[in-house]
């Protein structure tokens, strides 16, 4: 199936939840035309038609014999008193990217324009996507990827091999980061589901790639646990469909390195004072899809 | 380090409702789904038949944000059903302010056994008494202290200006024109309610500043009369000497 038909099926059921009323049926026999807000043990809340307003009232849970949601296809609640109290949207789709910072100190290495060339490859951008499912209208849990990337080049750089020959060439890093994670996610809307405030945190599987060259080509890998939080502010354009900014900090450090120079791989355990720290900020904007 | 970022991010988030504190002197059962409960305003005296099941108060957890007038109101109302309370006295009322953004108010969980009593509570208290002698009809243009404090707002009714919407004032004005028409006022956006006005008739006009791109955006809400007329009287406006 297309993506396209896919999206749109997706966009309508979302319409039809909006318009969906539930159904209270109460210990005396009543059947309650109405819109649940929440059930907790003791209380069932909800909203029905009151003469011509819509009324918030509570029922205590021992009064009610039976409960639907969505039981009926249309709402007798007016489509804006629906909406004012209907649930967020369940699913959250964010496609986003923008600038990233790595924020470990540079090491004293010594040389002022190694020092300069490994200061260029701490900024980069990132591209991200997340997709969550809310199991209530504030808590959900879903998917993130990152990707990071930074390079830097220097020309006329001499090298000692391990063998004592000395070659001059380039020293160029193509650093990539993937950060692949779940993670939990809190939510708060405002400004008639508007805006929509969201913090995530997440406990994911981080990867580091660096195909790099130092005269001749060489491929430096690693992994590791890595965390993220990330803090966000959706605008929605429409229900389904709106814009984003979110400030991301993904951090983690690898002690344990592979050096690949093409002609064998070896592992290198790294020092405490020696891991590459990988902690990083990401400031991006994206689209987001909810439905 | 993370964990404890983790738990900031997740308790601000939590706590963006109002904080609400319910303190019961008496154990009842839950007010009739159907049963309203009526709102008596802080300068207004409480039957003295009413019997007090408790107090509640819905102050700001210090994140809270969702915390306007109705949200505040309606939080009371339901702790009141809760407690099988059919009456809701308003003891205490702060408006936001700069330490707050939210509406703080303390109330008393009240119990009218008797429906005649209750009734006659509604009627002394129904603000619409239609004047029927009036050749106009009052509207009462009300905004709370609050976000937006230095943005005003012309209200038009129709072409003719009514009013300049200011933070935290209260208005009385008198209308001579009936039938149906529209409120409205602009900032960067417009924003309109209609109306039909009755000669005689009160109407309560709640405005308010949303949040816009550039500037504030106008909010204009006609509330019930009853509601209006308790929310009106709790702006205490600076008097002018």
């Amino acid at each position: 199936m297309k993506p396209f038909y896919i999206v749109a099926i997706l966009l309508l059921s979302g319409l039809n939840i909006l318009r969906a009323q539930d159904l209270i049926v109460t210990s005396k026999g009543d059947s309650v035309n109405c819109l649940i807000t929440k059930v907790s043990k003791e209380h069932i809340y909800f909203v029905y038609k009151n003469g011509e307003k819509a009324t918030r009232t509570l029922m205590p849970a021992d009064q009610v014999t039976y409960h639907k949601k969505k039981y009926f296809d249309h709402s007798a609640l007016p489509a804006k008193t629906v909406q004012a109290y209907n649930d967020l949207p369940r699913f959250r789709i964010s496609l986003q990217g923008g600038w990233s910072r790595r924020l470990a100190k540079v090491a004293d290495v010594g040389d002022a324009d190694l020092k300069e060339y490994i200061k260029g490859l701490k900024s980069g951008f990132h591209l991200g996507v997340d997709g969550a499912f809310f199991f209530t209208e504030n808590y959900g849990a879903g998917l993130k990827y990152a990707y990071f990337r930074t390079s830097n080049e220097i020309g006329n750089v001499t090298v000692t091999t391990s063998t004592g020959e000395t070659k001059t060439g380039l020293m160029q890093d193509k650093v990539n980061i993937h950060y692949f994670a779940p993670e939990f996610w809190t939510r708060y809307s405002f400004a008639d589901d508007k805006l929509i405030l969201l913090a995530g945190a997440s406990i994911g599987y981080l990867r580091y790639i660096d195909n790099g060259v130092l005269v001749d080509p060489l491929t430096i890998t690693g992994s590791t646990v890595g965390v993220g939080f990330d803090i966000g502010l959706d605008y929605m354009i429409t229900p389904h469909f709106g814009i984003g900014a979110n400030l991301g900090l993904i951090g983690g450090s690898i002690g344990t390195m592979k050096y690949n120079d093409g002609t064998g791989e070896r592992e290198v355990n790294l020092n405490d004072n020696q891991r590459e720290n990988l902690t990083r900020l990401d400031v991006s904007a994206g689209v987001r899809w909810c439905f | 380090m993370y964990l404890r970022m983790m738990a900031i991010i997740v308790i601000g988030i939590m706590a963006c409702t109002p904080k609400v504190k319910t303190s019961l002197s008496q154990s009842q059962q839950a007010l009739d789904y159907k049963e309203e409960v009526f709102v008596i305003g802080v300068s207004e005296e409480a039957p003295a038949s009413a019997v007090e099941l408790g107090t509640v108060k819905i102050g700001d957890t210090g994140f809270s944000t969702d915390c306007g007038w109705e949200t505040v109101i309606e939080s009371a109302r339901m702790e009141a059903r809760k407690a099988g309370g059919n009456v809701l006295k308003l003891t205490e009322h702060k408006a936001p302010s700069f330490g707050s953004s939210c509406h703080r108010i303390k109330a008393r969980i009240l119990r009218i056994q008797d429906p005649s009593e209750l009734t006659k509570l509604k009627q002394a208290a129904a603000p619409a008494t239609i004047d029927s002698t009036w050749d106009y009809a009052k509207l009462y243009v009300y905004r709370h202290k609050g976000v937006g404090s230095l943005i005003g707002y012309d209200l038009y009714l129709g072409d003719s200006l009514l009013c300049r919407v200011k933070n935290n004032s209260r208005q009385e004005i008198r209308i001579y024109s009936k039938g149906p028409n529209k409120l409205w006022a602009k900032t960067e956006s417009k924003a309109e309610v209609p109306i039909d006005i009755t000669m005689g008739h009160e109407y309560y006009l709640r405005c308010g500043i949303r949040m816009g791109v550039m500037v504030g955006r106008p909010e204009l809400q006609l509330v019930d009369s009853r509601e209006g007329q308790v929310e009106y009287n709790t702006i205490k406006t600076k008097k002018k000497k």
